[in-house]
């Protein structure tokens, strides 16, 4: 009985480390699909510093999604302030 | 045989591209150098203009900027405005060349840190439609601002109550030059090559003109010809460095953060500009591919990086204060080195720039007003208030 007990718990230390050295091989891999992400974007930095260089249309954009913003708080608040008018 | 034939009729061609493509950065590599030597002269047309211009009135004419918050404000806006930090601090350098005190001059060095920010941030309003992509890019710009920021609360209440950063521009210039100033300086070879054209327009083209008018056309024409000059610099070099920038980066992927600031610090003074470097981090972190702490680190080496201009700068000084020009410059370079070395070696003081551009960035996505109401207000209103509140209260 205490044989088969062993040979269990021996058994189940197998695939605990089994599994984490899997989970060490998959943290690895990942680990190396993200720099070679980061290595791909590197390349590509012409194109973010081309991005820099539109910061007068950044601030319309910003201009823009700001007022849309106020005109949806104001067209909210009117809409509470009509709705409460109601019996 | 036929291949041969090909070979040597493409490569003639290929070669003809390559001499011109070569000959082509030559030309933009002087075009540089000469860039660098206008810089110079500016410098010198501030710092000879300012002294022709106030004379002995030097210190009474910044007397209103003797209030630190003043100098803060002053070097906050006027860089916010510029957007260039770079173009802020070679004035200062030229102003304190004129006489302006270096005790003045510090906050707003550190003014400068701060008003640079906003170009980056500008920049990642290029992601505001974009959702998780904005929130990334954001906060990769805004933990730039509140870096320097925190740097500024911990820095400038120690400055003025011990003056510790001018005692250590003072002592670090003075290693440099030794107790005989300027005739044993290494910068002797640049000062004869800047001083002629100075000359010249002080005495010759401004020779008639009364000497206070003389002077401010000079600082006037120092201050304008510094922006077209760094501007155009950073420009030329954006695009000659970029291959080198690139390499460094690809270096740096996978190592820690020293390694992170030390590719900011190489790369902000390859090209010049900090803005330039911390608006290629945000993309980048926008991407989602490099994460707010992997870019951290390059934006204090952009902190760093930037200090060359100002100590470029300080070499064009000649006479009795350019031992203070050195000082404000070598005062940049140590608040900045001071700044990553406390905050980012402080695990708790490294964390708060984290979590407020976070947090900041949480907000902005929520509602674009914060992100309007965050420039206005840092870049703008705080320091109008801080102005009018330290007026107010007399000092």
């Amino acid at each position: 009985m205490s044989e088969l007990l062993t040979k269990n718990r021996d058994e189940l230390e197998g695939k605990i480390s089994d599994l984490e050295m899997t989970l060490h091989d998959m943290k690895c891999e990942v680990h190396e699909q993200i720099e070679a992400e980061q290595h791909e974007a590197i390349d590509h930095l012409e194109d973010y510093l081309e991005q820099a260089d539109h910061k007068y249309a950044n601030l319309r954009e910003l201009l823009v999604t700001v007022l849309n913003e106020i005109r949806e708080l104001v067209r909210g608040e009117s809409d509470k302030d009509s709705g409460s008018l109601k019996p | 045989m036929s291949t041969t034939t090909t070979t040597t009729i493409k490569s003639p061609g290929k070669l003809h591209v390559s001499h011109a493509s070569t000959s082509h950065n030559y030309l933009q590599w002087l075009y540089v150098l000469l860039l660098v030597y206008l810089l110079l002269i500016a410098v010198g047309l501030i710092g000879s203009g300012f002294k022709t211009a106030a004379g002995a009135q030097a210190k009474e004419l910044f007397a209103f900027a003797s209030n630190p918050i003043a100098g803060l404000v002053i070097g906050t806006i006027a860089t916010a405005l510029i957007q260039s930090s770079s173009t802020v601090t070679s004035i200062i350098v030229g102003l304190v060349a004129g006489g302006l005190p270096v005790s003045i001059a510090i906050p707003m060095v550190m003014g400068a840190n701060i008003g640079t920010t906003i170009t980056n941030t500008i920049v990642s309003l290029g992601h505001i439609r974009k959702g998780n992509e904005f929130r990334r890019a954001y906060a990769a710009a805004t933990v730039h601002d509140f870096f320097n920021i925190l740097s500024v609360l911990i820095f400038l209440p120690l400055e003025i109550a011990f003056g510790f950063l001018q005692k250590t521009g003072e002592y670090l210039s003075g290693l440099l030059l030794g107790a005989d100033a300027m005739s044993t300086s290494g910068f002797n070879f640049i000062k004869p090559l800047v001083k002629p054209p100075v000359k010249f327009l002080q005495d010759t083209v401004l020779g008639g003109l009364p000497s206070t008018a003389a002077g401010i056309i000079m600082v006037i024409l120092g201050v304008v010809a510094i922006f077209v000059v760094i501007t155009l610099i950073g420009k030329l070099l954006r695009v000659l460095m970029v291959g080198t920038a690139k390499e460094i980066l690809h270096r740096s992927v996978g190592r820690g953060p020293v390694s992170g600031i030390f590719s900011g610090t190489l790369i902000t003074t390859l090209v010049q500009s900090s803005s330039t470097t911390t608006s290629l981090i945000v993309p980048l972190a926008g991407t989602g591919v490099f994460s707010l702490k992997q870019v951290y680190p390059f934006t204090l080496g952009a902190n760093i990086g930037t200090c060359i201009t100002a100590l470029l700068a300080a070499t064009a000084v000649s006479g009795p204060n350019a031992v203070f020009a050195l000082q404000i410059a070598l005062i940049h370079l140590s608040y900045n080195v001071l700044g990553v070395i406390v905050i980012y070696g402080i695990p708790v003081l490294r964390n708060i720039p984290l979590w407020a551009a976070n947090e900041l960035a949480d907000a902005a996505v929520r509602n674009k007003l914060y992100v309007a109401a965050y420039i206005v207000g840092l870049f703008f209103i705080v320091p109008g208030a801080l102005i009018g509140g330290s007026q107010a209260m007399g000092w």
